[in-house]
């Protein structure tokens, strides 16, 4: 941990949210929400890695987070999976 | 800090590793919470894409941005905070404790705001509810019923850590080497913190972004 590191995350946040922004104001159509969403993925994972310190956490927190990601997706996927193929 | 190891630990680096765990235990709960309601939010949106995109476009996205500009400095002051009360650093933690507090407390402001103006536009799910376009006014209340469980669950969120930061701030005021004894509390508040960061990191496209620029 160092106020470098910390400033330097700070400022690709601040950078990604004008690039969602920007991505938003160019109006890509269906393309603007995936990208941004993508940019959502990328800050998500700025902060988790260097503000709450995943990077250098426990196995067993890691473990514990990848199962939750786990746990929500299966919920997502499977209710989207009923709906996407009902004839 | 031996002191401060409570009697079911052996030592400082067990409880710290527990305490940890527990509190990411804890976040795994929360994501389950945001999880049912986003799995929620993607089923309607599938289910009236264009209702949620002409929906969407009525929402502020400035006073949304600004809110994400708020939230993503308050993340960096929370991560100062924690590595000050790290390093011993203790008024330079308060500072930015206090800084982190200004910021939340403003973004809970802006929403209010904008809560205010959707509410005088008519477009909170009400019975006083109305939209523009009256063919999609069914689906549209969806929407701003999706948002609004969004919205209001993550404000309660913030707000909780809110009170969770100031009773802390308060508490090393008057009860000074309080976070020396307890170093595992402002940890656990940051990690909450920017749990509640990255949920509004993910609701600001979902919510904000589904519609064209106007």
């Amino acid at each position: 941990m160092s106020l470098r590191l910390h400033l330097t995350a700070y400022l690709g946040l601040l950078l990604l949210l004008g690039l969602t922004i920007g991505v938003h104001v160019l109006d890509l159509k269906n393309g603007s929400l995936m990208i941004s969403l993508g940019i959502a993925v990328l800050k998500g994972a700025l902060i988790g890695m260097v503000f709450m310190g995943f990077r250098r956490a426990q196995g067993m927190v890691r473990l514990y987070a990848i199962a939750g990601l786990f746990w929500f997706f299966l919920l997502l996927g499977f209710v989207m999976n009923d709906l996407l193929t009902r004839g | 800090m031996r002191d401060s190891v409570k009697e079911q630990f052996y030592t400082g680096t067990q409880q710290k590793l527990s305490v940890e765990l527990g509190m990411w235990l804890f976040l795994l709960t929360e994501l389950m919470l945001f999880g049912a309601f986003l799995t929620a939010y993607a089923n309607l949106r599938s289910l009236h894409p264009s209702a949620f995109f002409e929906a969407s476009r009525h929402l502020d996205l400035k006073l949304a941005s600004l809110n994400t500009f708020l939230l993503l400095s308050s993340s960096f002051f929370m991560a100062e905070a924690v590595r000050l009360a790290d390093a011993g650093r203790r008024f330079r933690c308060l500072a930015a404790l206090g800084v982190t507090l200004l910021l939340g407390a403003a973004f809970l402001g802006v929403k209010g705001l904008e809560y205010y103006n959707e509410w005088k536009e008519h477009l909170l799910p009400t019975p006083d509810f109305r939209f523009p376009l009256e063919s999609l006014e069914r689906e549209a209340k969806l929407f701003f019923t999706v948002y609004l469980v969004l919205t209001f669950t993550h404000a309660l969120h913030l707000l909780t850590g809110l009170i969770w930061m100031l009773g802390l701030g308060l508490r090393e005021l008057f009860v000074p080497d309080s976070l020396k004894a307890h170093p595992q509390t402002i940890e656990c508040l940051g990690l909450y913190w920017h749990f509640v960061d990255i949920v509004w990191v993910f609701l600001f496209p979902l919510l904000y972004l589904v519609g064209g620029p106007t």
